[in-house]
């Protein structure tokens, strides 16, 4: 399930709070996962990568370490779920795909983006510890 | 206006002496214009027109604040504010406003504490573009 954390200062009291994702995600290897395609095929425009080098929207070879720090958080997320991510640098088209997150920890501040829904399923997230369908955490969260 | 060359790139940004917000979206190419102007500072004749911040875990906002107290170049762009942001720096930014300032700030609730105006932030081909809107005088 997606943790979402809305309270910075009680993310930055937990050991497993990643303050700067782009220096925790260097050039990490992309995973050959349906996710890591989806993110980098809406977020990017990117059609083809392997290992840690992706083709970026000009048709370059470009390391890992040159994604958006919204894919970079998004990835690490759904990589690492033992952490919870500093999401405050995500664009709004990042964000609205963190529905798709099946497992891991997010903080993020209140913002105009809404949590995209799945129409084949229907899925549930936590928000500072309340378990809510997306349809309630984009109301809590403002969306 | 300020117009530039750089790696093949043509950069043109023309704005007022005001603090602009870049567009909210992930990979719209804001850290890609960034690292441009960093590569375009390499150059000796530019040397002290651009003040380029990106956030590190090194260096503390003080350090920040007195760079921008101490510049008087014609163009200030902070890539990844959010990480950088408190009370200091948005004083600093609110009172140096000598040339425009680009930042790449994502947090409602920081830009709501600033006076800042958002800016049209356009790329086709080899070509970027930083605007302002046309009721921005």
């Amino acid at each position: 399930m997606l943790n979402i954390y809305t309270s910075l200062t009680d993310v930055m009291k937990d050991d497993r709070f990643i303050k700067d994702v782009d220096a925790f995600f260097g050039s990490n290897v992309l995973h050959d996962d349906a996710f890591t395609r989806m993110v980098l095929i809406r977020i990017e425009k990117c059609t083809e990568y392997k290992d840690n080098v992706f083709i970026d929207r000009s048709g370059i070879g470009m390391y890992s370490s040159f994604l958006s720090t919204g894919t970079k958080i998004l990835l690490s997320i759904s990589y690492y779920p033992e952490y919870i991510f500093n999401g405050i640098e995500m664009g709004y088209n990042a964000a609205q795909l963190l529905s798709y997150v099946s497992n891991g920890s997010i903080y993020i501040d209140n913002r105009d983006f809404v949590l995209e829904e799945e129409s084949s399923t229907k899925r549930v997230v936590c928000v500072d510890g309340v378990e809510c369908s997306i349809e309630e955490a984009n109301d809590i969260l403002g969306g | 206006m300020l117009r530039y060359s750089v790696s093949n790139m043509e950069i043109e940004i023309d704005v007022n002496n005001k603090i602009y917000i870049l567009g909210q979206d992930s990979s719209e190419g804001k850290t890609y214009l960034y690292q441009l102007l960093r590569s375009l500072q390499q150059r000796p004749e530019y040397k002290n027109d651009l003040l380029l911040i990106t956030y590190n875990s090194n260096i503390g906002t003080d350090v920040i604040v007195k760079l921008i107290q101490e510049f008087s170049g014609k163009l200030i762009m902070m890539d990844r504010v959010d990480l950088y942001w408190c009370s200091e720096l948005r004083d600093c930014l609110e009172e140096h406003i000598s040339c425009p300032i680009l930042l790449d700030l994502k947090s409602n609730d920081y830009i709501m504490r600033l006076s800042a105006t958002p800016v049209i932030f356009e790329w086709s081909g080899n070509k970027m573009e930083v605007k302002k809107y046309a009721n921005d005088v």
